[in-house]
């Protein structure tokens, strides 16, 4: 990296607000490290407790997604990225990892439904997600429910903004997922 | 074993558990990456005690500033626990504080309660002012 392409970086991240952004490997020490950073981050924010409160669970359930469900081309290699900044009067929360293809359609279909339902369907999706206990035993590939998805849609104050791309870096069995939401 | 502890941490909340008074008080955050890991041998000690059948009271008391979703399923299933032994005649009562501010914590107090289908045992919202 030159100092031009540093500088480009370090613009393209000051343009889109970012305060907090973090891109590498996941495992439990690195989610551990970024949630204590990221409180810390948060006290200097001028936001509502409400609003922090929001910030904080939404970054614990996005970096949690991608430490349990984030794909991994080789074995201890969980690539993926989150981060957290301005956006006008709101903020933004986005997380990246990759997703193996063949359940690129599944998390599609599911967080399309997810973009089309109210806060009270999104409410009582959550108290009913919570109460059935064989949804997990019926759901290999999402334990923990839904819940997760449930509760970072719940907070988004607009509907939660995903896309899929081809990743041909990780040898052409995974699309690259972005999740982002505004609070 | 008459009391058992488990200190806070940055990412599990206090655990306080009474096996001869019969009380559990849960405070702090609690998101740890492994929820069932921290949970089990809580529950386990809680269902212990409340099949022997030895007490007559059980105050629980939960007083939690942020809950991760994935731990909702442990908290469910002790939720589950302490009903099941308000069904079998011991007089359970569940204090569940939260934040005035924090409709999170509140919402995730009902929803557990609902999940209960019939409520054997009394739950009492209070809110504090952080």
């Amino acid at each position: 990296m030159d100092f031009k392409a540093f500088g480009a970086f370090h613009g393209g991240a000051a343009d889109a607000g970012v305060i907090f952004f973090y891109t590498g490997a996941f495992d439990s020490e690195v989610v551990n490290a970024l949630s204590s950073q990221l409180k810390e981050r948060l006290e200097a924010e001028s936001a509502s407790a409400a609003v922090k409160r929001k910030l904080f669970s939404t970054f614990i359930e996005m970096a949690q997604n991608v430490l349990h469900y984030g794909g991994a081309p080789s074995p201890g290699n969980k690539p993926g990225s989150i981060g957290m900044g301005r956006e006008g009067e709101s903020y933004w929360v986005a997380c990246g990892n990759l997703v193996a293809h063949e359940h690129v359609q599944r998390l599609n279909d599911k967080l399309e439904t997810l973009r089309n339902m109210s806060l009270a369907e999104i409410k009582a999706a959550y108290r009913e997600q919570l109460a059935n206990d064989a949804h997990e035993a019926n759901d290999a590939i999402s334990k923990g429910a839904g819940l997760g998805l449930l509760t970072i849609a719940r907070d988004s104050g607009h509907p939660i903004a995903f896309r899929f791309e081809a990743d041909p870096a990780s040898g052409g069995h995974f699309s690259y997922f972005h999740l982002k939401t505004v609070i | 074993m008459k009391i058992m502890k488990c200190a806070r941490t940055a990412h599990t909340p206090e655990v306080v558990l009474d096996t001869e008074a019969g009380t559990l008080l849960i405070e702090g955050e609690c998101y740890p990456e492994n929820p069932a890991t921290f949970f089990q041998p809580v529950i386990g000690a809680v269902q212990m005690v409340l099949a022997s059948g030895s007490l007559k009271q059980f105050h629980a008391r939960f007083r939690l500033a942020y809950v991760n979703s994935a731990s909702t399923k442990s908290m469910r299933q002790l939720f589950l626990i302490l009903n099941e032994a308000a069904k079998a005649g011991c007089n359970v009562d569940v204090a569940w504080e939260f934040d005035e501010d924090d409709d999170a914590i509140q919402d995730l107090g009902e929803d557990l309660m609902y999940g209960l289908g019939i409520p054997y045992l009394a739950f009492h919202e209070t809110p504090y002012v952080a």
